[in-house]
């Protein structure tokens, strides 16, 4: 099994309610190789999550274009979209309960996840699937008698029931424990390394995301920087606009004249303007 | 498989109520075509039960007039062949006789007594004989006791017969004295009557049966004709077998002809199936029609339960839906597992409806009823799973085809308002529509029925709808007076759509209820009324009397102030369009009869009643004597027309003074002539006659007449000085304004008229030849009566208690239908009737004595004291026997299910109720967080949450009662209460909405439903706890 790759160009994102029209996403552009363990940060309401439901096919982009290895999610039916939810893209919702089937034990829920992928290939036997995550002691355990992070597990191993090519995980660790929560992480990180799955991981957690190999930061609907290995980076889009940090888009009110000069060793600098009536 | 099963076994309390709805739809399902059903097998045995005898075939052939005629060739086992092979097991088997009418007398004495000579098939078992035994042998005979006493006649004895059209007498002897079963089937109504009687003045000697074997009649001349008797089998012939027994009695004539028989079926047969085919029709109409408004308001209930089910399993749907499950699969499984439950209920209440026939086939329908299965039943419940079925199917793909977001949204997105309201809008129309058709109908089809709850329905919706901005107007109103805990339940109510379907459905539950209280009140009323009319009393004893003054000694004897009964008299014409008299004593009328006090009012009542003044004149003795002068009188020439000469006359010779007296022991009525007075001769003379007044007569007129042939004028006065008896000196003839003419002769036979005298009373008199009378004033004339309004003209004349006509002045109609005799009545009163006397027309006089309710509870000692004063009393009638036949009556069944209709709506609101409660409770319970937070007090939300659905549900139910009463005011005229298969009966419907039961019903349904309001509002304060704020944003 190999992972998915993602890739976006432009996409937009419009809700639309009662006559307002948000844009929650601004022409994101953004490609995950396959297998890449990436996560998604940002502050609450810049657009984490609805990329995250973009990408599983739980919205449809306004504009632009989003594509899951093979997959043109701007252009597939509603069916085509369950087939590749089915097969191919695993997805964790924030709030492990939310995943689950309360009266199902963690083997019942894995069982379940795989229904609609049964007859499409051979998929990993429920019991492998729990032993990838840690559970194979809590296979039968019933939900209400697990610990939260038990329970995120499970909701983890749902996610991944089919082995997808792409996991997408919302905030899979919040409300956890230090402990719980690495476990948790560890989990992902083993079904990443071990499978090659690719995952996408929302979190606001910055241990988290420190311990991601690379992070991608949304702000108002854009991306704002990368991060790899814990170093945070600019990153220039695909239209030519960069996003400043906020420590330095803090020193620079909007309006700022910026003047742009590389060097000789190829750096680009950027030195604000003087103008009259500016003290 | 096994997730559905974890999935049911989960939602355990979600699966039980799902198919306790569907078992209430089942249930009404099921059991509405199955009671319908067992009501025409009940109607059906009931009325060939009770109607036996009018349902019975009773052939009988033609009797022959010539000796050897064709009855005698046609024994009674040819009229079997009349009976179709195929009806023969429905019918009983078929009871052969032969009768002759015969004139018999008891040994060598000439035949005088008018009889019958009858066998019966097995007539021998039917029998008690009280001496000797059965006829065996061809000339033996049994007669009745009541023969036995009149005639003499004894074990032994030989009696000698002839008929009409055979002079030879033959000879019977008598072996056994029988007392007949009068009540027994057997005799088809041919039964020994006991009806036996020596001669009187006006009417020959009569006998009954006289029984004997067949060999009797087969030998000798008798001219007997032969008779066959059979009728459907109650609980054997059913109700799909009334349309081919109607259809073979139909064409019963056509046979008889068609097989050369000389016969006739004297049968009611078609009347009984035609009563009972209307009654079926009620059954089947008004039955479903009750039943199917529960069914599909449990359908709108399930409606709910299931809209709220399939809300709550959203995040389950959304959790398939991610893992890449279509819409369609996702749904399938839900429907498969919510389709369990509905289809478990549904199966369940079938059996629940057939375990609720039972029940009402053992407490109302007697067990009448076979146990079956029509088809229409499992049809009902096959609809009725659809119905369930097609409501799950709905209500999964109403929200399994939402996008995932959607599913995956904690809080549902909510529907726009314009959607609802055009919903709303056009179940109002859909449901004004039906109550304006129901109501134009002219009370035809299924729709007047439906009234109440389309009237609830449309009602309710509009309510509701106006409710929405009428709170949001509460709500601010009440925020500016600082009135938190009102402007905070109303701004709920304001801002809650779904408070319009809970207002909608407690209109309709509150309005079915009270609509099945009014309509089983009215009902219960109308049939205890009609039945109290049709009585009269609460009970009726019917009376045999020789007359009028044994009848009233024995009313006398057993009760002489009246506390117990009332005697009353019908006395009928010939004619069934002439007139008949009831005859009351109004005193004890007003106080016994079925609403007798409001036949009319208390001055009709004194005017009914005979005069008290003058007093009857008492007359008491063997003889009567007079003093007259008819000295006074001379010729008298009437006037001639013009040009017209009288034929000469010989000149008058006398007139006779004659008096007519009443009986006061036999009520006959007598005319007592004295020796003639002849003209000429002056001064007063004394004469006397017979008089047969013993204990007492009154004298009811005093009148002239004439000699036969002396018929010339004659004119002047008779002065009477002295009139006695011999036991009475003097006997006042009192004023002369205490006597009117009475007399019954036309204008032109002369003319009569009392006048004072020095001492006495002096007649003034005009005779030309014909009868003249005054009457005494103590017996009005014409008779003061009060008619029924279909008794029209000027000159009405009802039958005296001798058959001969009275004339009545109409006081003016009855206020009411008179009491169990209703049409073409006058009501007199029975005293003057006795004034006025007259020997008993036994054939068309009814002695009867009307019993209250303490004459019924005493009703042995009564009839003992009856028996004992030498009157054979009856129990013919009883009020609640009636009462209990009504009861049994289609119409009746159906609307006994009513209290259970209210009681399954009251049900249903509750279900849903508890439903909107546990649907809502969570954001109710975050929103009075979100307020206490903000520093409203525990208290103010409390009110709140309290308020917000009770004072609604208040006022729906407030709504949805009004609803019923006015819908029961609408549709209960139409409403079939009774099986009326002809005229309509004038005993008028009393409609009248039950007030105090509308208010109890009213009451006991708010009660209910805003306890259940006020529990859920606690329970949701009682959860607002800070911690619900956490969940709203976690």
């Amino acid at each position: 099994m190999t992972g998915l790759a993602i890739s976006t160009s432009g996409l937009v994102h419009i809700y639309r309610s009662q006559g307002h029209d948000v844009a929650a996403l601004s022409g994101i552009g953004i490609t995950v190789r396959p297998g890449e363990f990436v996560g998604l940060l940002g502050p609450s309401g810049a657009g984490k999550s609805t990329l995250l439901q973009l990408c599983g096919g739980l919205l449809t982009p306004s504009a632009g274009r989003l594509q899951i290895g093979e997959h043109n999610l701007t252009t597939m039916t509603e069916p085509e979209l369950d087939r590749m939810r089915a097969r191919d893209v695993g997805i964790v919702l924030q709030g492990a309960g939310r995943n689950l089937i309360p009266y199902l034990s963690p083997l019942d829920n894995v069982r379940y996840a795989q229904r609609a992928a049964s007859h499409d290939r051979s998929l990993p036997t429920p019991e492998d699937v729990l032993e990838l995550v840690g559970l194979t002691d809590h296979a039968r355990t019933p939900l209400p008698s697990l610990t939260p992070g038990q329970i995120q597990l499970c909701a983890v191993a749902v996610g991944i029931a089919t082995f997808p090519g792409l996991l997408l995980a919302d905030e899979p660790t919040s409300q956890l424990d230090h402990r719980a929560r690495d476990e948790v992480l560890a989990a992902i990180s083993t079904v990443n390394s071990s499978t090659g799955m690719t995952v996408l991981l929302v979190t606001h957690d910055p241990e988290v995301a420190a311990s991601l190999p690379r992070t991608v930061t949304i702000r108002d609907g854009r991306i704002a920087s990368e991060g790899r290995s814990g170093e945070e980076f600019a990153v220039v889009a695909t239209d030519g606009s960069l996003p400043l940090p906020p420590h330095v888009a803090g020193l620079l009110p909007p309006g700022t004249l910026l003047r742009v000069t590389t060097t000789e060793d190829g750096d680009v600098r950027l030195s604000p303007v003087q103008q009259e009536g500016q003290s | 498989m096994t997730f559905l099963r974890q999935a049911l076994r989960y939602r355990r309390a979600q699966g039980l109520v799902l198919a306790g709805i569907s078992l209430l739809i089942g249930t009404c399902a099921a059991f509405a075509p199955w009671f319908a059903r067992a009501v025409e097998q009940t109607v059906t045995t009931e009325a060939l039960t009770h109607q036996w005898n009018s349902a019975a075939w009773q052939l009988k052939t033609t009797p022959s007039t010539a000796v050897g005629g064709p009855a005698e060739e046609t024994p009674p086992e040819d009229l079997a062949q009349l009976v179709p092979a195929d009806l023969k097991p429905l019918f009983t088997p078929p009871v052969y006789g032969r009768t002759a009418v015969v004139i018999w007398g008891l040994g060598n004495a000439r035949p005088t007594v008018e009889g019958r000579v009858v066998w019966r098939d097995g007539y021998c078992a039917q029998l008690e004989l009280t001496a000797g035994r059965c006829p065996r042998a061809p000339g033996e005979v049994a007669a009745s006791s009541a023969d036995a006493k009149n005639f003499g006649l004894a074990v032994g004895a030989t009696v000698r017969a002839q008929t009409a059209s055979n002079p030879e007498r033959s000879p019977l002897r008598v072996v056994g004295i029988y007392q007949a079963d009068a009540e027994a089937t057997y005799w088809f109504g041919r039964r020994p009557t006991g009806n036996s009687r020596q001669a009187s003045d006006s009417q020959p000697p009569l006998g009954d049966f006289l029984l004997a074997e067949r060999g009797t009649l087969s030998a000798g001349h008798w001219d007997a004709y032969s008779t066959l008797d059979t009728r459907p089998q109650p609980g054997i012939a059913r109700a799909d077998d009334l349309d081919r027994i109607r259809q073979v009695t139909d064409q019963l004539e056509a046979q008889i002809a068609e097989r050369g028989i000389d016969a006739r079926n004297g049968s009611g047969l078609i009347g009984v199936i035609d009563g009972i085919q209307t009654e079926r029709r009620q059954a089947t109409t008004i039955i479903p029609l009750v039943m199917v408004q529960v069914a599909l308001f449990g359908v709108v209930v399930l409606a709910l339960a299931l809209a709220t089910v399939v809300d709550q399993r959203r995040p389950e749907l959304g959790v398939s839906r991610l893992r890449g499950s279509g819409a369609s699969s996702t749904g399938r499984a839900l429907a498969a597992e919510l389709s369990v439950p509905v289809l478990l209920g549904t199966l369940a209440g079938a059996a629940a409806g057939f375990a609720m026939l039972l029940a009402v086939r053992a407490a109302w329908l007697g067990g009448a009823a076979p146990l079956e299965v029509p088809w229409t039943v499992p049809a009902a419940v096959a609809v009725a799973a659809l119905a369930g079925l097609t409501v799950v199917a709905l209500s999964v793909r109403t929200v399994v085809r939402r996008p995932i977001s959607s599913l995956l949204r904690r809080i549902p997105l909510r529907g726009r308002h314009r959607t609802i309201g055009l919903i709303d809008l056009t179940v109002i129309v859909v449901a004004s529509a039906g109550l304006v058709t129901g109501l134009t109908s002219g009370g035809r089809g299924p729709l007047p029925i439906l009234t109440p709850t389309l009237l609830a329905l449309a009602a309710g919706l509009a309510f509701a709808h106006l409710l929405l901005p009428a709170a949001g107007l509460v709500s601010r109103y009440a925020l500016r007076r600082g009135r938190l805990g009102l402007a905070l339940g109303a701004l709920q109510v304001a801002r809650r759509p779904a408070v319009t379907r809970l207002v909608a459905v407690v209109a309709v539950a509150t309005g079915l209820a009270s609509f099945a209280g009014q309509a089983a009140s009215v009902a219960d009323r109308n049939r205890d009324t009609r039945a109290g009319y049709e009585t009269g009393a609460e009970a009726v004893l019917a009376i045999d009397p020789a007359n009028l003054g044994v009848f009233t000694a024995a009313a006398d004897k057993v009760d002489p102030e009246r506390r117990w009964l009332t005697p009353v008299v019908l006395t009928s014409p010939p004619s069934a369009e002439s007139l008949r008299a009831v005859l009351i004593e109004p005193d004890s009328y007003r106080r016994i009869a079925f609403r007798g006090d409001r036949l009319t009012d208390a001055e009709g009542f004194r005017k009914l009643q005979a005069p008290t003044e003058p007093k009857p004149i008492e007359l008491t003795g063997q003889r009567l004597t007079v003093t007259a002068d008819a000295g006074a009188m001379t010729s008298y020439e009437p006037p001639a027309g013009d040009n017209v000469v009288p034929p000469p006359e010989e000149p008058a010779k006398s007139v006779v003074l004659q008096a007519t007296v009443v009986n006061q022991r036999s009520g006959g009525r007598y005319l007592v002539a004295f020796p003639p007075i002849p003209l000429g001769r002056g001064g007063p003379v004394t004469l006397s006659t017979a008089l047969g007044c013993l204990p007492s007569c009154q004298l009811l007129r005093l009148g002239v007449s004439r000699e036969v042939g002396d018929t010339a004028g004659v004119k002047g006065e008779i002065a009477i000085s002295r009139l006695a008896t011999d036991t009475q000196q003097s006997i006042p003839l009192g004023r002369m304004q205490d006597w009117t003419n009475g007399s019954q002769a036309g204008a032109d036979q002369g003319s009569i008229a009392a006048r004072n005298a020095p001492n006495g009373l002096a007649l003034d008199v005009t005779s030309l030849g014909g009868e003249l009378n005054v009457q005494y004033a103590a017996i009005p004339t014409p008779v003061p009566a009060l008619a029924s309004p279909d008794a029209v003209g000027d000159a009405l004349t009802v039958p005296g208690l001798d058959g001969i006509s009275i004339p009545i002045a109409k006081l003016g109609n009855p206020h009411i239908p008179v009491p169990r005799h209703t049409d073409r009545v006058a009501v007199l009163d029975l005293e003057t009737a006795r004034r006025v006397g007259g020997g008993v027309d036994r054939a068309s006089t009814e002695f009867e004595l009307w019993l209250n309710a303490d004459g019924l509870a005493n009703v042995g000692k009564i009839m003992d004291g009856l028996t004992a004063a030498g009157v054979t009393p009856t129990l013919v009638d009883r009020r609640s026997d009636r009462i209990d036949g009504y009861g049994r009556s289609a119409s009746a069944l159906a609307l006994r299910l009513t209290p259970v209709v209210g009681l399954a709506s009251w049900a249903l609101a509750v279900v849903v109720l508890l439903l909107m409660g546990v649907s809502s409770w969570r954001s109710r319970a975050q929103d009075y967080a979100s307020l206490r937070i903000n520093g409203v007090p525990a208290s103010t939300t409390g009110g709140a949450a309290r308020w917000e659905q009770t004072g609604p549900v208040a006022l729906a139910a407030l709504l949805g009662s009004a609803c019923g009463i006015v819908g029961a005011h609408i549709a209960l005229p139409m409403f079939p209460l009774f099986a009326e298969t002809s005229e309509p009966s004038p005993i008028p419907l009393d409609l009248a909405i039950n007030w105090p039961g509308a208010v109890i019903l009213w009451l006991a349904g708010t009660v209910v439903l805003t306890a259940t309001t006020l529990v859920l509002g606690t329970g949701v304060n009682r959860r607002a706890g800070y911690g619900r704020i956490r969940e709203e944003l976690s």
